[in-house]
């Protein structure tokens, strides 16, 4: 996603000034002819001399291009998306759920749930038709058992810990058989 | 005189832009410092000023603007069996069922998602995560946030 992308050295610029406006104002710092202290700018032989000194002092000059505000703009609200989408596990209580041996997984809302039971009673009808005679999940005579991994990416045995404690650590679950549920992950 | 005209276009810019008046000074200090330098195989030059660059940047952040806005976002739609895949912008769909229901008229089969049947195909998404997931668990406004392309998959395999 464009979100992972480096930002451009301008809107470093604009983040260290923390700039509100738009347009971006003509700034100047005491002038010092050698140090380059954002180290924003490379020196890059195709920059004219002037401008590159004119970096060097840690201003920006408006050259008068009216789409430089929509290319700030974008900066902020890529910076938005990105919090707003780390906040959507917290938000909707979604986690995802595989079954080992198959390709597609589900996804079910902890947040619905009260109980252990309920959630296996969801995981019955996402999945329940992978085996004869059905998941039966925490059940003793099972061959299946439910995994999760919590906010630490440590697997755990899911019912050990009460559920409420159950539903704050989660963040993936994971149907394996029970045998293989020995083996270390 | 060339030389002088653009130092006076950019003695008018920067008085207009500057409000306090000692970093004004240094400005013309600057200005005057840095012209009389200039060789004019350097002033020659093409890349000056160097709005190339920034323009390329310009027009890659509109494209960004254009996906922020989320007016379009399209998908590469593919069905098992079937070698040429189609794209699709899910922007224009209100929901799951208007997906569905144009999908299943795009790719001429019936399509179902959230539950898995034998007769039927399935459609599938692969995620941020590169996980292929059911469409139809989650909330649409979510699927948006999270789809990267769909996947029509055969009945008995899944």
């Amino acid at each position: 996603m464009y979100c992972s992308d480096p930002p451009h050295p301008l809107h470093l610029v604009a983040s260290d000034k923390q700039q509100k406006d738009h347009k971006l104002i003509l700034s100047w710092k005491k002038p010092t002819m050698d140090s380059d202290p954002l180290g924003v700018f490379p020196n890059s032989p195709k920059y004219h001399p002037y401008y590159s000194q004119t970096t060097e002092f840690g201003g920006v000059i408006d050259l008068g291009l009216s789409l430089r505000t929509i290319q700030h703009e974008i900066y902020h609200s890529s910076g938005q998306r990105y919090c707003s989408n780390e906040g959507y596990r917290r938000k909707w209580g979604y986690v995802k759920v595989t079954m080992d041996g198959l390709v597609v997984g589900r996804k079910v809302c902890v947040l619905d749930h009260g109980s252990y039971s309920t959630l296996a009673h969801q995981l019955e009808d996402m999945f329940g038709m992978q085996s004869v005679s059905g998941l039966r999940l925490f059940q003793m005579e099972s061959e299946f058992c439910l995994v999760y991994r919590d906010e630490e990416g440590l697997w755990r045995n899911a019912g050990d810990v009460p559920w409420n404690e159950f539903i704050e650590s989660v963040e993936r679950l994971r149907i394996t058989r029970r045998n293989d549920a020995v083996l270390p992950f | 005189m060339e030389v002088s005209n653009s130092c006076s276009s950019f003695s008018s810019s920067s008085v207009d832009s500057t409000k306090p008046s000692p970093s004004e000074s240094s400005v013309n200090l600057s200005l005057s410092l840095t012209f009389p330098s200039t060789s004019p195989q350097r002033e020659a030059r093409q890349d000056w000023p160097p709005i190339k660059s920034r323009l390329r940047d310009t027009l890659k952040g509109r494209r960004l603007l254009r996906r922020g806005d989320d007016t379009s976002l399209f998908v590469k739609v593919y069905m098992e069996g079937v070698p040429i895949g189609r794209k699709l912008d899910l922007c224009v769909f209100s929901g799951y069922e208007s997906l569905l229901e144009n999908l299943s008229h795009m790719f001429d089969t019936s399509i179902i998602c959230g539950n898995r049947d034998r007769k039927h195909h399935v459609l599938t998404y692969e995620d941020k995560d590169g996980d292929w997931m059911m469409v139809g668990d989650i909330p649409w406004d979510m699927f948006l946030e999270t789809v990267r392309r769909l996947k029509i998959t055969r009945p008995e395999r899944y």
